[in-house]
Formats: structure tokens, C-alpha cells, sequence
């Protein structure tokens, strides 16, 4: 290669670090942010999950069945897969290791007969859904990076409307978890129907214990409205904030996980400069060699 | 104004926590109507309404006062107190207009959907709690 080809290499790769130690720096500054969003909603994720598990105890099994939204289906045959991923790439394994989780899954269901229905967030997932012909029934797009309650209540308002009116069977999402800035675990989690929820508590400590667990003499509890009512309205609220909780996280992990990709590139970026300085140089010495070969072979030439 | 017995009340929403202390009293409104909530009281779960929300702090009195947009309400075991906020904020921020905005976007919504579905359901408790936030801006300016 010639030196200027290899000079103007060096100059688009010393262009690309600059580009990826940028976009790492804007990460790493998000990332602190969707952090704290993701932490801060913990407390109240926790306390609607010990509020609708109380409120399903103090409702009890029969009366779970009154309300549409607490039922579960006779059947399942169709399955609500919701998979969050980001509406940008340039993340590592972020969004691939998502899809691939979610194919996976819809592979398993459709081998024991069920039907699978994609919900999906962001774009990459939406355009990789697409590109294989999977049907979506819905789409969120254009919010990855800082999602709000709002964002959440739409999904989770189609989810439990597809629910009750026996659209969906069953509903699970699938997320990276935050885990710390340099690892993100797939999770899977079944919010619907309720009696496969996850709701019973595996955290121990709280600082307001539900009713059940207190000891000594217990206060009978006073419901407003009853119950099985609370619980039709906690329902919808648990699917919302179990969702923006992983959307939180996924947020969260997208940065990370973008940071360490970046951080990578640029390390890459810095190897190959000096790959290709090396080079470039070799190249520039090979021509003073040979030009002074040139000299010394016509000054010869002469005498 | 009387000292009743101080007890713990805990404010929550997703964006964080509102509110962490000792209190005398919490007045706000469930679906069931207004409440006030003193130390030892029933234990309870109950379903708010958009209302004012207020907290009465120990010695001095002072009452903080903040606008609720709905949650929910537990009384535990031992008399302590913690709400579940979906949105809220001091009431001097209430804004008129956003809540006219969301009770325009709560009829759209509404008219949007079929009766006779989940999603018709949902719609018309998102107008009844919009019509609610509304109303509740009259009732404070007329104070």
C-alpha cells in the first residue's frame, strides 16, 4: 500500500475514535440517568406487587374469577410475547441477544400447539420482526432511551385490553436486565394472567409489612372498593409498572451496554492507528530506501 | 388545632419518593369519599381519587398539600400509612390547562374505542378521573 493510502486510513480511523469515544462519553452520562430512574421506581414496583398480592389473598380464589381481567383462560392458546429492545443499534449484543431470546421462546410455544402474538418495543426489534414476516400486533417505537409512565400505560393498556376480550391468553415480556453497567441478563417474566404472575414477594425486607405476615392480633382489613375490585383495577396497574420497570432497566442496560461497545470500538480504533502507522511507516522507509538506492545507483552510474 | 399521635406515612410514586415521615394526620379521598386518617387506624386498601392531599406534620401543624391523581391507600397492620401515587405534585402546580388537555385526549380516546370492549372500559375510567382532575381545579380556586 501507499504511505498517502495508508495516511488517509489513519485519518478515517482517528475520525471513527473520535466519533466512538463520543458517543461513549453520552452513554455513560445517560446511563447514570436511567439509573437512578430505574432505582427510584423500585419502591413503588415493590409496593404494587405486595398491594395486589394482598389484595388477591384478602379476595380469594373464587372471587378471583368475577372480574374478566383476573381470569385465567380455560385455554392457552395464544400467547402475547412482549420484547423489549432499542430503537438504536451500536450496542453490542443488546437487541440480537432480545430477538433471539424471544424466537427461541415463540419456537416453544408453537411446538406445544400455542399461538404466539409479538408486541414489541423499539425499532431494531420492529424492523427485525418485520424482516422475518412475524406478525406484530403492536409496535412502540421512538421512546427507548428515556421511557415514562406514559409510554408503559399505552402498552400495558393494549395488553389487558387484549386480555380480557380473550385476544391473549397469556402475557410475558422479555428484557435485558439491568444488572451493572457491564452486564445485562435476559429476563423473562409472565405478567398475565395473574395466578402465574410472579407477585408473591421474594425480597424479604419492607418496611410496611403486608397484613398476613405481621404476628400478634390482626386488625380486620377495610376494603375501598372490595377487593376483588381493587385487585380488577391493581391488575392493570401491575402489568403497566412491571412494564415500565423493564423498560426502565432495558433503558438502563442499552446505555451499558452501548458504553461497552463503544469503549471497545475505540480500543479497536486506537489498536489499528497503530497497526497502520507501523505500516505507514515501514512504507516510508521502503521509499527513502529506495530513492537513496536511486541516488547512490546513478551517482555510480556516472563516474 | 389538637396534637394527635404522630405516626409514619409514606408517599410514593414512580419517579420516586414524595414524601417520608412522621405525621398526625393525612386527609385525601378514596373512591368511597374523603378520608382522615389518624394514628391507629383500621387497616385498609383503598382506591384514590384525583384530589388534594394532605399531610399534617407533628408539633407545629404545618400541612403540606399536594394534588393526587389516583393510586392507592394502605393502612398496615401497624397504623403506618403509604400511598401509592400514580402522579403528584404541590398543589400550587396544578396547570388548568394540562388537565383540560388530558380531559380532551380522555374524550378522544373514548370515542375511539367500541363499547363493550376492555379498551372502551379502560377509556372511560381515564375520562372519570380526567373529568375528576378538572373538577378538582374549581373546587381549589373557588377556595
Amino acid at each position: 500500500m501507499a504511505q498517502s493510502d495508508v495516511k488517509a486510513r489513519i485519518g478515517s480511523v482517528q475520525n471513527i475514535r473520535k466519533i466512538t469515544r463520543a458517543m461513549e462519553m453520552v452513554s455513560a452520562s445517560r446511563l447514570r440517568k436511567a439509573e437512578q430512574r430505574a432505582s427510584s421506581l423500585r419502591p413503588y414496583a415493590d409496593a404494587v406487587r405486595r398491594m395486589t398480592s394482598q389484595a388477591a389473598a384478602a379476595a380469594g380464589s373464587g372471587e378471583l374469577q368475577s372480574q374478566p381481567v383476573l381470569q385465567t383462560h380455560e385455554q392457552e392458546k395464544v400467547v402475547g410475547l412482549v420484547l423489549i429492545t432499542a430503537d438504536r443499534g451500536l450496542a453490542g449484543a443488546f437487541n440480537s441477544q432480545i430477538l433471539r431470546a424471544g424466537l427461541t421462546r415463540a419456537q416453544e410455544l408453537e411446538a406445544s400447539g400455542e399461538e404466539v402474538r409479538y408486541y414489541v418495543t423499539g425499532r431494531r426489534g420492529e424492523s427485525a420482526l418485520n424482516f422475518r414476516n412475524k406478525p406484530i400486533d403492536g409496535a412502540y417505537t421512538g421512546f427507548t432511551d428515556a421511557p415514562n409512565a406514559s409510554h408503559a400505560h399505552r402498552v400495558a393498556e393494549d395488553l389487558v385490553a387484549a386480555y380480557v376480550d380473550q385476544k391473549l391468553d397469556r402475557v410475558e415480556v422479555i428484557y435485558n436486565g439491568y444488572v451493572s453497567p457491564l452486564v445485562q441478563e435476559v429476563r423473562r417474566e409472565t405478567l398475565l394472567p395473574l395466578a402465574a404472575a410472579n407477585i408473591v414477594d421474594d425480597s424479604g425486607e419492607h418496611d410496611i409489612a403486608p397484613a398476613e405476615e405481621s404476628d400478634g392480633p390482626k386488625a380486620l382489613v377495610e376494603y375501598e372498593p372490595d377487593p376483588a375490585e381493587i385487585l380488577a383495577e391493581l391488575v392493570p396497574e401491575f402489568v403497566e409498572i412491571s412494564l415500565l420497570r423493564a423498560m426502565l432497566e432495558s433503558a438502563a442496560s442499552e446505555h451499558g451496554a452501548r458504553m461497552t461497545a463503544m469503549s471497545s470500538a475505540s480500543d479497536n480504533a486506537a489498536d489499528v492507528i497503530e497497526t497502520l502507522t507501523l505500516a505507514m511507516n515501514r512504507a516510508r522507509q521502503a521509499d527513502i530506501t529506495q530513492e537513496i538506492m536511486e541516488v547512490v545507483a546513478g551517482a555510480e552510474a556516472l563516474n | 388545632m389538637a396534637v394527635h399521635t404522630p405516626f409514619r406515612a409514606e408517599v410514593l410514586t414512580p419517579t420516586g419518593e414524595l414524601f417520608a415521615g412522621e405525621v398526625q394526620q393525612v386527609s385525601t379521598r378514596t373512591v368511597a369519599g374523603e378520608i382522615g386518617i389518624l394514628a391507629k387506624h383500621q387497616p385498609l386498601l383503598g382506591r384514590l381519587e384525583p384530589a388534594e392531599l394532605r399531610l399534617t406534620l407533628p408539633d407545629d401543624g404545618e400541612v403540606k398539600r399536594f394534588i393526587q391523581t389516583g393510586g392507592y391507600l394502605q393502612v398496615a397492620q401497624d397504623g403506618n400509612v403509604l400511598l401509592l401515587v400514580d402522579h403528584a405534585y404541590p398543589v400550587e402546580e396544578y396547570d388548568r390547562a394540562d388537565a383540560e388537555a388530558q380531559q380532551r385526549e380522555a374524550d378522544e380516546r373514548l370515542e375511539k374505542t367500541e363499547p363493550g370492549t376492555e379498551a372502551h372500559r379502560l377509556a372511560r375510567a381515564g375520562k372519570r378521573r380526567a373529568d375528576a382532575l378538572v373538577r378538582l381545579g374549581d373546587t381549589l380556586q373557588n377556595r
